[in-house]
């Protein structure tokens, strides 16, 4: 390893963990590279490289989907799909509990993004299962242990950032996914479940007439295609990423706006401005990890990984197991996007080396990322859901325990057991 | 005057993103109601995403919300992490300064160069580097002006990052 690039890597480690914002933190570890190499006359190509990480076709997508998943939120449609999951999940054993995956399995489908779906279930399940005599901490851990369903099932922003980044097919990754979250679902439903029958949690009475079925379904159908837009636009080849977003968007405008009537100019004009600022706040650093990414290119840095991953010969399963504690830890401490965007250039190395397929690693990524936000310091998903429940970190902690076993079993079969993402991707001929 | 700023910033980033959004609806709407797919949609969208992005980036500096693991500097004792992130708003306004400059001299460079598609002259995208990152710098340096009025150790003051 070469000086200038010791100093690079030092730089950046030392000021993300110390809290420089992640899109300077590549920026300021490049410079001190070009200093150290004696460069600087590249300096001004600083900028340029920015506007060309940004400035690519694909990328589009993202602040489409930010835009679609903003809409809905605004649109207020959380109510038509909470009462479909009511008769679809509410008969089981712990009826509030399960309808609360239910509502995530649903709702997952429509924004994809975890803090969503805690912001708009979050406040109408905790203090609904308060009522009916589960504990506000257990309320808050099913909450927060099922948003994380939501960056899994199709359409998800996290699926799209990893595939404009990493170059992976998103429509093989839409496809990948859909098994593994589902397999959280059931997972998270099987404990709930038990857990249920041990403490005394009832079903849901209500009326679950065919009539009551149909009404329910009916009601949640215009929702309900959003995601069913984007997934056949994408999956059967007819759209890219980029154009389905733009169409989710369209309609979760038409549908706020004209059938629901819950959206005016007002509001729109709101969600215009936040999504671009949210948008900004995720690609600036893919902006920035162009440079990032040039200045690893200049010092082979994913050359040297693939030979010592070759170099150390060891089983692709060791090699896993090796890259989902890298990446649990990395889960804990940074925002999944970012750390998609700054490490699987690197990691995405490694698991080619190892032999890995690259649609099956990208599932394991970002399910494993996705963990990483129920687990402390960085669990955004348990702190959000502690403040709605006001339960005390300590009680939420000790409910959401088992939830984080189950999902970390959810892995290591997605991990282990690759026909579980990849049957269905190969299934429609990705 | 600095709130105006971030208010007109924040004005063209959502019609920067509007425009990306209605390019790409009616890039759907021609392509499969009409058979065609006009050749402005693409490379317009993409500037248009640059510039949501790179006016959305100084907005972001603004209120302070880029991406950031806090954990470190959450857990100091208070004055140490005053000082802490000043030290790291010192380096961001250091950063945006060397952004800006090279920003300029990335427009001054691309004069007379044009794009691949449309012929735009390039360097009329390009202005957006040094203007979103000039507006960064200012954002910043009010941020560690007020700071310093507010210091912990003052009258008023606050221990807040």
């Amino acid at each position: 390893m070469t000086l200038s690039l010791g100093l690079f890597i030092a730089t950046f480690l030392f000021f993300i963990i110390m809290g420089l914002p992640v899109a300077w933190t590549m920026v300021l570890s490049s410079i001190v590279w070009l200093i150290a190499s004696g460069q600087m006359a590249f300096l001004p190509v600083l900028p340029e490289r920015i506007f060309q990480g940004i400035d690519v076709f694909v990328l589009m997508a993202i602040p489409l989907f930010i835009l679609a998943g903003e809409l809905i939120n605004a649109g207020k449609i959380t109510d038509r799909l909470i009462k479909l999951a009511n008769v679809l999940f509410g008969w089981m054993p712990g009826g509030l509990a399960q309808v609360n995956i239910g509502a995530s399995i649903l709702f997952s489908g429509i924004t994809g993004v975890a803090l969503g779906d805690i912001a708009a279930l979050g406040k109408v399940f905790i203090p609904s299962m308060a009522k009916n005599g589960y504990s506000t901490a257990y309320a808050a851990a099913v909450t927060a242990s099922s948003s994380i369903i939501g960056p899994m099932v199709p359409p998800s922003l996290i699926v799209v950032i990893y595939g404009s980044i990493s170059g992976v097919s998103i429509g093989a990754l839409f496809a990948a996914c859909i098994v593994p979250g589902l397999l959280i679902g059931l997972c998270q439903m099987i404990l709930v479940g038990y857990q249920a029958k041990k403490r005394g949690y009832s079903k849901i009475e209500m009326d679950r007439s065919p009539a009551a079925i149909g009404k329910a379904t009916k009601e949640a159908i215009p929702p309900l295609l959003i995601p069913a837009i984007i997934l056949a636009g994408i999956l059967f080849g007819i759209m890219t990423p980029t154009e389905a977003g733009g169409l989710a968007a369209f309609y979760a405008l038409l549908i706020g706006w004209l059938l629901y009537r819950s959206l005016n100019v007002k509001k729109i004009i709101a969600v215009f401005n936040e999504s671009a600022v949210f948008s900004a706040q995720l690609l600036i650093i893919v902006g920035c990890g162009a440079i990032f990414t040039w200045v690893m290119g200049m010092e082979n840095v994913p050359a040297m990984v693939e030979g010592l991953v070759l170099g150390a010969d060891v089983h692709p399963v060791v090699v896993l197991l090796i890259l989902n504690l890298i990446m649990l830890v990395l889960g804990m401490f940074i925002d999944p996007s970012a750390a998609i965007i700054l490490f699987i250039p690197v990691l995405g190395e490694a698991a080619k080396a190892a032999g890995v397929d690259p649609v099956h690693f990208g599932v394991i990524v970002i399910l494993n990322l996705n963990i990483g936000l129920l687990t402390p310091p960085l669990g955004v998903c348990l702190y959000a859901a502690e403040k709605i429940a006001d339960c005390g970190l300590g009680q939420l902690l000790k409910e959401i325990w088992p939830f984080l076993i189950v999902s970390l079993i959810a892995l290591a079969l997605v991990t282990y057991i690759p026909a579980i993402s990849l049957w269905l991707p190969r299934l429609i001929g990705f | 005057m600095i709130n105006r700023l971030e208010q007109v910033l924040r004005v063209i980033g959502a019609t920067a993103l509007f425009t990306l959004f209605a390019l790409i609806v009616l890039q759907v709407v021609l392509r499969y109601g009409f058979g065609f797919t006009p050749f402005f949609t693409e490379e317009i969208g993409r500037y248009a995403l640059v510039w949501s992005v790179l006016v959305g980036t100084a907005v972001s500096v603004a209120i302070n919300g880029h991406i950031r693991v806090t954990f470190v500097p959450d857990n100091m004792p208070p004055l140490y992490r005053w000082w802490w992130m000043r030290f790291l708003d010192l380096i961001t306004l250091l950063l945006m300064a060397v952004l800006t400059f090279a920003g300029v001299q990335t427009v001054e460079f691309a004069q007379g160069q044009t794009s691949d598609g449309m012929q735009i002259p390039l360097m009329y995208p390009y202005t957006i580097l040094p203007v979103a990152f000039g507006a960064a710098f200012l954002f910043i340096f009010i941020r560690i002006s007020r700071s310093w009025r507010d210091r912990p150790w003052s009258q008023n003051g606050s221990a807040e990052g």
